[in-house]
């Protein structure tokens, strides 16, 4: 299969796909297009495993200040439950 | 239990975020933890363990419970329920570090449209929309920068492609 530069431009959102990040009609949209398109395929599937590195490499995060009352309450909530 | 929270709440969340890549999930992921502390308090042995390291063992656990939930993977690639997360491993802390690296050589336009992606979970028409771009534009841009991120993890030697 030749790679197809115009066809990439015109279909860029495997990438946005890979991320999880395409709003839903082009993700429905997209879906149906990547069942017969074999470069998209290919894109796909290489954009994947760096959306998936992305993932992993999340930056440190602070939890937000309501967690912690959030934590107890459902741990109460178990409690009272048994 | 509170002072539990603010000895290992924040570790405890750090840990889900990097591990379901999720702030919802890590937050569910927290609260279940405590939840099974204290299910479970009678079987802790403070002399086998500390308090902490038990924590985080329940919370690798309740972290791949929740990895199996259907709603924490809405719309991730098929592939990945194949290769579930492998926190411990170096090649995974390595990994990591490659990819912050390979981030920061990206342009800033590029690691903007990604960051909002993977970061901040935004949608392509909201990142469209809180950059005053059209959402072509974004979605062009998201495509050139993963395909450069693409490139730099190679050249790194990321495991995982």
């Amino acid at each position: 299969m030749a790679y197809d530069a115009q066809h990439a431009l015109e279909h860029p959102e495997a990438a946005a796909w890979a991320l999880g990040a395409l709003d839903l009609d082009d993700f429905r949209a997209f879906e149906e297009h990547l069942q017969s398109c074999e470069q998209c395929q290919a894109e796909a599937a290489e954009f994947a495993p760096v959306a998936e590195g992305l993932k992993r490499a999340a930056p440190a995060a602070e939890p937000p200040d309501d967690l912690e009352l959030k934590t107890i309450a459902a741990v109460q909530y178990a409690v009272m439950a048994g | 239990m509170a002072e539990l929270y603010r000895r290992y709440g924040r570790r405890l969340y750090r840990f889900g975020v990097q591990n379901l890549g999720n702030a919802g999930l890590a937050e569910e992921m927290v609260q279940e933890t405590f939840v099974r502390l204290w299910r479970t308090a009678s079987r802790f042995d403070a002399g086998k363990a500390s308090v902490g390291t038990y924590l985080y063992v329940i919370a690798r656990s309740v972290a791949a419970d929740v990895r199996k939930r259907p709603s924490s993977r809405p719309l991730l690639p098929v592939e990945d329920a194949k290769v579930p997360p492998q926190p411990d491993s170096v090649d995974q802390m390595l990994d990591s570090m490659i990819v912050r690296e390979a981030v920061e050589t990206l342009g800033p336009a590029h690691a903007e449209v990604i960051r909002l992606a993977q970061d901040q979970g935004l949608t392509q028409s909201q990142i469209a929309e809180r950059l005053g771009l059209p959402l072509g534009t974004v979605k062009t841009r998201t495509f050139h920068g993963m395909r450069a991120l693409r490139t730099a993890l190679i050249e790194r030697g990321f495991h995982g492609i």
